[in-house]
């Protein structure tokens, strides 16, 4: 990754293109489209795979492309978690939990950068899981399926992770 | 409303499309378990990371079983 690529290459354009599948998402889930809307986000989901895929196939991997993935996954993923809650899909309780776990672990992230004195995206190998999974919980809301087993499990789930990654982020070595 | 497939169509295409990926995360992420060797690098976040991957799997394969009312 010492390779210096711009920010203006395909794989960043597909991860941009997943903030296409916001507006219709929004429009689906407030005419009660529930197929409609696990469509968009299951589009949402498979781009985040494609982005992946193309930085590899077009060599154009970089920090700053980490960077945008992972804040595009907190924006996708918050906007869809809070639009399946205001619309009643989904449990308010654990769609906050998540938010405020969500919003700690990017805190974090930025205090382990400035801690190595660099722009850095701290690997997780748990927290990917997790983000992978939140893709998940917004399809189980628009689809209706065992919305509450699966939101309410997700938390303590999600919680181990944070507390797992708050240590290796702020307090182990760097 | 929109339907594009039948409401016992989208119900099959929700648990497949859960239960497969969440069975197949379980068993990989139990593979790359153990596969890890003491001098694997980061053995101790792969280990963690791998346990959640399987801790999710399991709640996918049990969700869509609760789904269909099997448990």
């Amino acid at each position: 990754m010492d390779k210096v690529v711009s920010p203006w290459n395909p794989a960043n354009a597909v991860t941009a293109s997943r903030f296409l599948t916001l507006p219709p998402l929004y429009w689906a889930v407030m005419h009660d489209e529930r197929q409609l809307a696990t469509l968009f986000i299951i589009i949402c989901g498979l781009l985040d795979k494609l982005d992946g895929l193309v930085a590899k196939l077009f060599n154009c991997r970089s920090a700053f492309g980490e960077l945008f993935d992972a804040i595009t996954d907190a924006i996708c993923y918050g906007f869809g978690l809070v639009l399946v809650a205001a619309h009643g899909w989904a449990p308010w309780v654990p769609v906050i939990g998540i938010i405020v776990l969500g919003l700690s672990n990017s805190g974090m992230r930025v205090l382990y950068a400035k801690r190595l004195g660099r722009a850095a995206n701290y690997k997780s190998y748990a927290m990917e899981r997790v983000v992978a999974f939140t893709g998940y919980l917004i399809g189980f809301a628009t689809g209706g399926m065992e919305v509450t087993y699966f939101y309410w499990l997700f938390l303590p789930v999600m919680g181990i992770t944070l507390l797992h990654d708050a240590k290796r982020m702020l307090l182990d070595p760097v | 409303m929109t339907q594009i497939l039948s409401p016992t169509a989208f119900k099959w295409f929700l648990t497949l499309v859960t239960g497969i990926v969440a069975a197949v995360w379980f068993v990989w992420d139990a593979i790359k378990i153990a596969r890890l060797t003491p001098e694997t690098p980061s053995v101790g976040d792969k280990r963690f990371g791998y346990m959640i991957g399987m801790a999710i799997g399991a709640i996918g394969v049990i969700g869509c079983l609760r789904f269909w009312n099997v448990i």
